[in-house]
């Protein structure tokens, strides 16, 4: 008996120590980021370019650079996320040929990001010769959120049971109207949530987009397909390397606060959005 | 004299003659054999119980009146059902044309996450038809169902805030807004309280006088009760099929008779 409790104990103790660990590294990186961060942070730091390659004046061009890279990302991977999940989910009957759609969509998962990057100077920038491009980065940023919003959807879709869709046949209805009329409404939870999800990566990425979308310095609101913009990662990079210089750093910490900040209400919206449009598929 | 189109008839008016004719009805899955030579009929407005053991192939006999089993990997069937005289292969090449014909309703209520009404029409795809029509659907099949008084005041609230015997008469007053010709029940008192179960019966048997009605059942004093036709169905195989009189009475197979008595099951 005695042992017994003694093992639950430790048990209970050892993945309380787990957990303390992980929040410990989460608050001290956002207790560290926010007090250095918070000391660039003024109205002019959010509404005003920056200067002297970043040293002075603000982040505008970077947040809107950052922004207008994920948005159209977003824009790019939703149609092919969503086709491939219904296809994984509604109309691969083979379970060998599921495990290897499965394989490949978390190979494309694990693909370190600066390959992506390599793959977009070798394919774009090299082969079709478009240039540093904003939109060849957001199209790369999109192959990177491919899987993260398929597999949620996957996922979502999965979890919806068998009978739903069999009443929707048994009352007549072929398949496209199965999909349309029941499966995608109550898996529209789990589409919004990857979304944000792929966002919130996206938008922190520097090596995907580092080689065909960016420049470092000298960079303002695109004004065609073919131009590069500033974001906030390769910002945060150039600042990086100018450490030496007090007025950089501490624009380097204000960048990455606004990059957390960005990345955490990505993710919280992706929690209350899956909540929220959970609880409404259920009513 | 007003013309009156097809889908305002009224649900509870005879819709047509819908007997069913089972003839060397096979069904595999892979190299398993679910159903073995089943040959049979079953008389048009009434209802005819399937009963037999669990895994005794019921539900795979019922599934195959709609091909609702179409879809599952490896799953085959041989010889053919004949609805109305109608090969239900042959002379149904869209699956769904004969889905609409033949309603089903399953053993567990489903409704989906959308209003009372919404729910009810939820397979009437006919775009022409008016909100006056729609409404009329909407009335004579949730009266038909039983279901109207507990309903009429609340039809735009969600269906999931009913009970599950009310969802079960739901799902029925759905199908019957499709205006099938024969209706399949799969257990659809099983996963109800008594008393719902009782309610769901009582509609059942009203709507007997309309429409063809196979139920698929484990309760052998509900068969008893609303039973006109009774089969009785061993592993894959077809034991005795006959008026609910002649299955329970002492003229039965002695293998029907032990069955239909709870005792045990010979087969």
């Amino acid at each position: 008996m005695f042992s017994r409790h003694l093992k639950n104990k430790v048990f209970a103790s050892l993945t309380r120590f787990s957990l303390f660990v992980c929040l410990g590294i989460l608050t001290f990186l956002l207790f560290t980021i926010t007090l250095q961060g918070i000391k660039a942070f003024s109205l002019s730091f959010f509404f005003t370019p920056s200067r002297d390659f970043g040293a002075s004046g603000g982040i505008l061009y970077q947040i809107i650079g950052s922004l207008l890279l994920v948005i159209v990302a977003a824009l790019l991977v939703l149609p092919f996320a969503v086709g491939t999940a219904i296809y994984r989910s509604e109309c691969v009957k083979s379970d060998r040929i599921k495990r290897y759609l499965d394989l490949a969509i978390f190979c494309l998962n694990s693909i370190p990001s600066v390959t992506y990057g390599l793959f977009g100077l070798i394919l774009f920038v090299n082969i079709f010769n478009t240039g540093i491009s904003w939109f060849v980065g957001s199209i790369i940023l999109a192959i990177m959120m491919l899987p993260t919003v398929t597999i949620t959807t996957y996922q979502a879709m999965n979890s919806i049971p068998q009978h739903y869709r069999e009443n929707g046949y048994a009352l007549g209805l072929n398949r496209i109207q199965v999909i349309r009329r029941i499966v995608l409404p109550q898996s529209f939870h789990g589409i919004t949530t990857g979304l944000l999800i792929g966002l919130a990566r996206a938008v922190g990425e520097t090596a995907p987009i580092m080689f065909i979308a960016t420049a470092f310095s000298g960079v303002m609101v695109p004004n065609g397909l073919n131009e590069p913009v500033a974001t906030l990662p390769t910002h945060i990079l150039a600042l990086a390397q100018q450490a030496t210089n007090p007025d950089a750093l501490r624009n380097a910490w204000g960048a990455s606060l606004t990059l957390i900040i960005f990345v955490m209400l990505f993710s919280t919206l992706a929690y209350f959005a899956r909540v929220k449009f959970k609880v409404l598929s259920q009513r | 004299m007003t013309q009156t189109k097809p889908f305002l008839k009224l649900v509870t008016e005879p819709v047509s003659e819908a007997g069913i004719s089972f003839d060397q009805f096979e069904a595999w899955y892979g190299s398993n054999c679910i159903l073995s030579d089943i040959t049979f009929d079953i008389p048009e407005r009434a209802i005819t119980c399937i009963v037999g053991p669990s895994g005794s192939g019921k539900s795979t006999l019922l599934r195959s009146l709609n091909r609702i089993n179409e879809d599952t990997p490896k799953f085959s069937v041989t010889g053919d059902i004949r609805i109305a005289e109608r090969s239900i292969t042959k002379d149904f090449p869209d699956v769904t044309e004969l889905r609409r014909k033949v309603g089903m309703v399953f053993q567990r209520p489903c409704v989906f996450p959308c209003s009372i009404s919404e729910n009810v029409l939820f397979g009437v795809r006919d775009k022409s038809l008016s909100q006056t029509d729609k409404r009329k659907i909407l009335e004579e099949a949730l009266k038909a169902a039983s279901l109207w008084t507990e309903v009429s005041a609340r039809l735009d609230d969600s269906a999931m805030s009913l009970s599950l015997g009310q969802q079960q008469r739901l799902c029925i007053a759905r199908t019957l807004a499709m205006k099938p010709d024969v209706i399949l029940l799969d257990e659809p008192t099983a996963s109800v309280d008594p008393v719902s179960a009782r309610a769901i019966e009582s509609t059942i048997k009203a709507l007997s006088d309309n429409y063809t009605i196979l139920m698929v059942t484990h309760d052998i004093r509900q068969t008893r009760r609303i039973g006109d036709h009774v089969v009785f169905i061993c592993d894959g195989q077809l034991i005795e099929a006959g008026a609910g009189e002649h299955m329970f009475s002492l003229k039965a197979l002695k293998k029907t008779q032990a069955y239909l008595r709870e005792e045990f099951c010979e087969c």
